[in-house]
């Protein structure tokens, strides 16, 4: 059995992380080690890194926290939530045009899938953009990501209800300040015609999703989940677990996360999981 | 007078009162479960049992909401007959106790106690939903490891499993009680497939429901035969001789018996009626019946 790891790796340059341009890392390493008082010599010495980067960077879960919707304590999330089963969506294409559009995707997707099932049973939604064999290659090519269309992520909000959704490219939404047209040669046809109708939000799909309790796992690499493998078990554990020792609790806004990805075991275990699944599917009826 | 009797003790009188009619004790009988219904549903069901008509159930029923036994709840989320959504009345709090409570009292604790077996086997699904979860976790991370006999023998029990729970569905949330012959047969073949619930019914019981399908039906005894699959020389009169017949050629093997009823049945206007009405009394029996803990004891074992 393969195992698939699906967090994208920070890429070091020497001593710089390379990373896409509005966000920053930093890497240092220190010689951290106790003072010998009387003599001023240091002794029990060793070596750390020291990384110093936002919460937003690398495969990461947006929280509703985001955009100030404080439905969920981060700091409680059961950790179940996180390992679930997951369908990817395989949607590659050249993406250097057109955003991903509902009619691109709607046959790949079972509605009963998720209307049969109770909202926390609900398997998560990957998309595979292909987007990410640019990560820490091309990241001007990584960074122009055109974004899932409205039309989509209202379907995703409204229809399925997924408890998170994950993707393999640096956002759902295109963002304005790497879409500037004085950045890119091509010219984007689309995007600029959305700019004339003005009706262009920043982060719309962020807040219909985020609003709606759906959580955006963004940044993946899928590069070696092959064509045929459509389902499986997702465990994205965040890196960091946090705990509020007062009453006043800090906001969290993301997780760091690293998501591994084991395949549907193929043969007569398939089908004892098809068993379990429709099993749940019936047992969650009654719950409902 | 009225200042020798307390408050609580006028209550009294008001709940014997309401008992005090026969139609109002059916309709009181009928929403003893504490579930909401459509005052249609109320009507339909009072007046097909007392022979009454309609207008006469609908002037208790306003009685009854009038002194606060009955009480509205809200509508229903299904449209009506004519395109609105009906409004659902249930037994008050206190008139529902009142009523389970001496319901209870008078038959010996045989009263319908649906809620509260939906309350419990809603908590043991929850339950059995997390362990359901747990061995899934386990198949996807063992993977390959797994012999195929163990794999081919998780299969044969949760196939036990999946026709059992499927039905559970229907009993415990019968949203939809069965209107359509195809839906009636799928059910009945779960049924015959299932021996864990094949158990719970006595052949007595399964000869009593038989003929309750076939009054309500009209079904005529010779038709029946041949639904059951009974080729007699002898002519069959009364539904007696028709179970007797049957007694003798299935030896009492419920699953068989089932099985060719289902193979018989042709979805025509009275067999259909039958198979509908068979289906709904069974379903109607499991549901103060079976519970849910079976079932979880059954896939703990895998």
């Amino acid at each position: 059995m393969r195992v698939y790891d699906l967090t994208a790796p920070l890429c070091l340059e020497g001593d710089e992380i390379k990373i896409p341009k509005p966000k920053s890392a930093e890497i240092s390493l220190e010689l951290i080690g106790h003072d010998l008082l009387l003599s001023g010599t240091k002794l029990f010495k060793y070596l750390s890194n020291s990384i110093r980067f936002e919460l937003h960077l690398g495969t990461h879960m947006d929280l509703p926290s985001t955009f100030a919707y404080q439905t969920v304590d981060p700091t409680n999330m059961p950790i179940d939530f996180f390992i679930r089963e997951a369908l990817i969506i395989h949607a590659e294409r050249d993406y250097s045009k057109k955003s991903l559009t509902l009619d691109e995707v709607r046959n790949k997707i079972n509605l009963g899938e998720f209307a049969e099932l109770s909202r926390e049973r609900r398997p998560a939604l990957l998309f595979k953009t292909g987007m990410s064999k640019y990560w820490c290659r091309d990241n001007q090519k990584y960074m122009s990501f055109p974004g899932l269309s409205k039309s989509l992520i209202e379907f995703i909000a409204y229809e399925l209800e997924p408890p998170f959704i994950g993707i393999d490219a640096i956002s759902i939404d295109r963002t304005i300040e790497h879409r500037s047209l004085s950045l890119y040669t091509n010219i984007d046809e689309e995007f600029i015609n959305i700019l004339r109708m003005q009706e262009y939000t920043a982060l719309l799909g962020h807040d219909i999703l985020l609003r709606k309790n759906i959580y955006i796992l963004e940044n993946l690499d899928m590069n070696d989940i092959p064509q045929d493998v459509n389902r499986g078990l997702l465990i994205a554990l965040p890196l960091f677990r946090f705990t509020s020792l007062t009453e006043k609790k800090t906001l969290i806004t993301a997780l760091p996360c690293r998501v591994i990805f084991l395949p549907e075991p193929e043969g007569s275990i398939e089908e004892v999981i098809k068993k379990l699944r429709a099993l749940e599917k019936e047992l969650s009826e009654i719950v409902k | 007078m009225a200042s020798l009797i307390s408050k609580q003790g006028k209550h009294l009188f008001k709940h014997f009162k309401a008992l005090g009619n026969p139609i109002r004790f059916l309709i009181i009988y009928k929403m003893l479960d504490g579930r909401p219904y459509t005052k249609n549903e109320i009507l339909d069901y009072v007046s097909a049992l007392s022979g009454v008509p309609q207008t006469t159930v609908d002037r208790h029923f306003r009685t009854l909401l009038k002194y606060g036994i009955i009480r509205m709840t809200g509508k229903s989320h299904s449209y009506g007959e004519r395109g609105r959504k009906p409004l659902l009345y249930v037994l008050a709090v206190d008139s529902l106790t009142f009523y389970a409570n001496l319901f209870t009292y008078l038959l010996d604790g045989v009263t319908d106690r649906r809620l509260k077996l939906i309350e419990r086997s809603v908590s043991e699904t929850k339950t059995l939903l997390e362990s359901i979860n747990y061995v899934r976790l386990g198949l996807y991370l063992v993977g390959r490891e797994l012999s195929e006999e163990v794999s081919v023998n998780l299969s044969k029990t949760l196939d036990s499993c999946i026709s059992l729970i499927s039905l559970v569905r229907e009993t415990v949330r019968p949203k939809t009680p069965v209107i359509d012959c195809e839906n009636a047969i799928k059910l009945l073949d779960k049924m015959s497939s299932s021996q864990m619930l094949l158990r719970q019914i006595s052949q007595d019981k399964m000869r009593e429901l038989l003929y309750v399908a076939h009054i309500e039906s009209g079904l005529p005894v010779e038709k029946l035969g041949l639904l059951l699959g009974i080729k007699s020389q002898t002519k069959l009169e009364e539904y007696d001789d028709l179970w007797r017949e049957i007694e003798t050629s299935y030896n009492s093997d419920l699953t068989t018996f089932l099985k060719l009823l289902i193979s018989n049945a042709k979805c025509t206007d009275v067999e259909g009626s039958y198979v509908i009405s068979l289906t709904n009394n069974l379903i109607k029996y499991f549901s103060s019946s079976i519970t849910n803990r079976d079932i979880v004891r059954l896939i703990l074992t895998i």
